[in-house]
């Protein structure tokens, strides 16, 4: 019996190693991290001394597009080897970036210039591992850098683009079956008509993926609410979510076009991949998403097939409020091993090619002196949409939801199934309201 | 120095390292866990504060942790199944037939391909609309499945494929099991007039008694422990249909920050799996 008792024990172990793994050196890393910051906070104004011909060495730059591995992320190092041929940069694309990005800050390993997501690390985080921002001159020319900033109210990421949430569509298709851009909900939802009896996909979700539905509940509330802050005023309330709020509404535009019969035969089998294949070979009419996603729309489309609008989420015909915010941004950990290689691959993305990496990435610009060429930015400012800043999640608002663990994709998709929305919102008012109880 | 001595000696120095190392890799780390249960840190940085039973109580109070766990018991279910499979297929590849080896190999061969293989191959053929065993539904006029987009049918299309995986498996262990019998024992028991039904009732049975034991005892724990399949292929979803305990218990870390919280959901998992065995032994083994 003992020695089964200690099998058993060791099988635990077995099974402890493996979520513990990544913690185990925690006190080890703090009095490295500190020094880190010494470091960091005496050698921060120092940009200016960087030479081309002294900087030399290996860095490595993290992002989660897989999709670019062999494609355009080699070739940005390519043209920044140009400049700076000592500098050997490797280039490392993760799946599922956001938890391993956690892992590494956790061992202290994280890459020398890597992708910041908004809204998937806290401020403390920021603050503890990536190298202070302010002192650097170009960084004074970002619009939205405040959405990256630490507990220190120091910046510690720049956005490589702005973004804006509307709609995508295939030119083709409109003039094919002789749709105009939609200007009111009831005409979106007739142009989804239109394209689904033509055997294609009206509009497209990827609710498989979850991820994509982040629209509903993250932009499209904000715009219904007619507030950037709309999300932290959540974290005021005790019972924050109902039909007629802001958030209700933008879970009912996603109910009725399901009813309506517009979206992908089974939504929720529909990944993200897949249908992306399926734009591109002309299968889908409109996607809800941001303008990153046309370079990706491409071949066999061409850039002029494809056209961007603002989502009309009523029924007025006036001109849509649509939010706009940083795309992804580059930020600089505090344990590169190499700064001044660092520093000069963030200032050839962010500074000196700052256009050209926009440009090929899809990204609108997000810095005021820069100006990126892309047409179909230009087809979605003739809608006259009128911009609603993004602001940053507030630290009360992230601790419920840590806390409640919600996961507004997977309420999405529970929209997708049941249709009931209040019956989802009450399950998750009594989280909230748990959550905020402690 | 003593023959004795010098035995000791040889003894311990040849057991330090792997005992260090078993230290190092499975003890601490499985203490520190533990540890960590008792706090509330969100697995990166270096600060954290002591917060009692307040996780476990979490645990105990979290509706969708027991949803998960429920989720669970279909993977049991299923590897109860599973077991049943096994043993028919291992008795029969026992009897000597032609190409017995070819059909052990194809019913083992999927045991030993990478799981995230597996987990995208059978994603294209769960695929609503390209799969082709949708492709084969439809085409005799029956309606598409939703395998992975039903919520009554998700768990089911994942148990199926560890089903699938882990069948050659355990029917190898069983085959061994049964070689292991001395063959006089059948031969006297036909003298004695018994059948084959018999015979694989009283004397194959018994003989495999405890591999029987190990093999309920991994599918037990490995039912509880469920997570390759729905972590690649549905991360849990459509909803939460296809969460499992430790599907969530890597949630709250990754997505959610709340490594104190995991750390206990862990430790309530390792309880339960301790639990659920002893009970599995009082019950159908009557102990020993």
């Amino acid at each position: 019996m003992l020695k089964k008792i200690t099998s058993l024990f060791l099988i635990a172990a077995i099974a402890g190693t493996i979520s513990v793994g990544c913690g185990k050196d925690n006190n080890a890393s703090i009095s490295t991290t500190q020094e880190a910051a010494v470091t960091a906070a005496a050698g921060g104004s120092s940009d200016e001394k960087t030479n081309p011909e002294d900087a030399a060495g290996e860095i490595t730059f993290s992002s989660n597009r897989t999709d670019l591995q062999n494609t355009l992320l080699p070739q940005f190092v390519a043209d920044f080897n140009k400049e700076f041929p000592n500098i050997k940069v490797n280039i490392e694309t993760i799946k599922d970036y956001q938890a391993a990005i956690k892992v590494k800050m956790s061992s202290n390993d994280l890459p020398d210039v890597w992708t910041v997501h908004n809204g998937y690390y806290t401020k403390d985080q920021l603050t503890k591992y990536n190298i202070p921002l302010d002192d650097y001159e170009f960084a004074k020319d970002f619009l939205y850098s405040e959405v990256f900033s630490g507990s220190d109210r120091k910046i510690y990421a720049l956005p490589q683009g702005a973004s804006a949430t509307g709609v995508v569509y295939n030119k083709k298709i409109f003039s094919e079956l002789g749709i105009t851009v939609p200007q009111t909900l009831d005409e979106m939802i007739s142009a989804g008509k239109k394209i689904t009896a033509s055997g294609r996909t009206g509009l497209a979700t990827a609710a498989k993926a979850g991820w994509p539905l982040q629209y509903y509940w993250l932009d499209i509330a904000n715009t219904i609410a007619g507030d950037g802050n709309y999300r932290n005023t959540l974290a005021e309330n005790e019972a924050p979510f109902t039909v007629d709020s802001p958030m209700g509404k933008a879970f009912g535009l996603l109910k009725a076009f399901k009813e309506a019969g517009i979206l992908e035969k089974d939504p929720l089998s529909s990944d993200w991949e897949p249908i992306k294949k399926d734009f591109r070979d002309g299968k889908v009419g409109m996607f809800i998403l941001g303008p990153w996603f046309i370079p990706q729309a491409l071949d066999p489309l061409t850039i002029d097939d494809v056209g961007f609008f603002p989502l009309p989420y009523d029924n007025e015909k006036t001109p849509k409020k649509v939010s706009a915010g940083p795309d992804v941004a580059l930020g600089m950990a505090q344990n590169t091993k190499n700064k001044a290689a660092t520093e000069a691959f963030f200032k050839f993305m962010m500074d000196t090619n700052y256009a050209s990496v926009g440009k090929s990435l899809g990204l609108l610009t997000a810095r005021k002196s820069v100006a990126v060429d892309i047409p179909f930015a230009k087809e979605f400012e003739s809608y006259s949409p009128r911009k609603l800043d993004v602001v940053s999640d507030t630290k009360a608002y992230t601790d419920i939801m840590n806390k409640a663990q919600v996961d507004y994709n997977k309420l999405a998709q529970e929209v997708l199934v049941s249709g009931d929305i209040q019956k989802a919102f009450d399950q998750l008012n009594t989280k909230w309201k748990k959550a905020m109880g402690k | 120095m003593s023959y004795k001595t010098q035995k000791k000696l040889l003894l311990i120095s040849f057991l330090l390292i792997p005992l260090l190392l078993m230290g190092l890799f499975f003890l601490f780390p499985f203490f520190r866990l533990f540890y960590m249960s008792f706090t509330d840190w969100d697995g990166i940085m270096p600060d954290y504060n002591f917060t009692g039973i307040d996780n476990y109580v979490e645990v105990f109070q979290t509706p969708d942790v027991w949803v998960a766990l429920r989720n669970n018991v279909i993977y049991i279910l299923n590897g109860v199944l599973q077991n049943i499979i096994a043993l028919l297929f291992a008795v029969l590849l026992t009897v000597k037939i032609r190409g017995r080896n070819f059909y052990k190999a194809s019913i083992f061969l999927p045991f030993i391909i990478n799981s995230a293989a597996i987990a995208f191959m059978f994603t294209f053929l769960f695929d609503f609309e390209r799969g082709p065993i949708n492709a084969v539904l439809t085409s005799l006029g029956v309606e598409p499945v939703g395998f992975l987009s039903n919520l009554k049918i998700v768990n089911f299309s994942l148990a199926g494929i560890s089903l699938w995986r882990y069948t050659g498996y355990t029917m190898i262990l069983y085959i061994a099991a049964f070689q292991s019998i001395n063959p006089e024992v059948y031969e006297s028991a036909m003298i004695d007039g018994a059948g084959t039904w018999q015979n694989f009732i009283y004397i194959t049975l018994p003989g495999i008694k405890t591999i029987v034991e190990l093999n309920l005892f991994l599918t037990l724990s490995g039912g509880l422990q469920a997570f390759v399949e729905p972590f690649i292929i549905t991360k849990g979803g459509p909803v939460n249909a296809s969460n499992t305990f430790v599907l969530y218990t890597i949630n709250a870390f990754t997505q959610f920050n709340r490594y104190g919280f995991a750390a206990a959901m862990a430790v309530v998992l390792l309880v339960l799996v301790l639990i659920l065995t002893a009970i599995q032994k009082k019950l159908i083994f009557k102990g020993d």
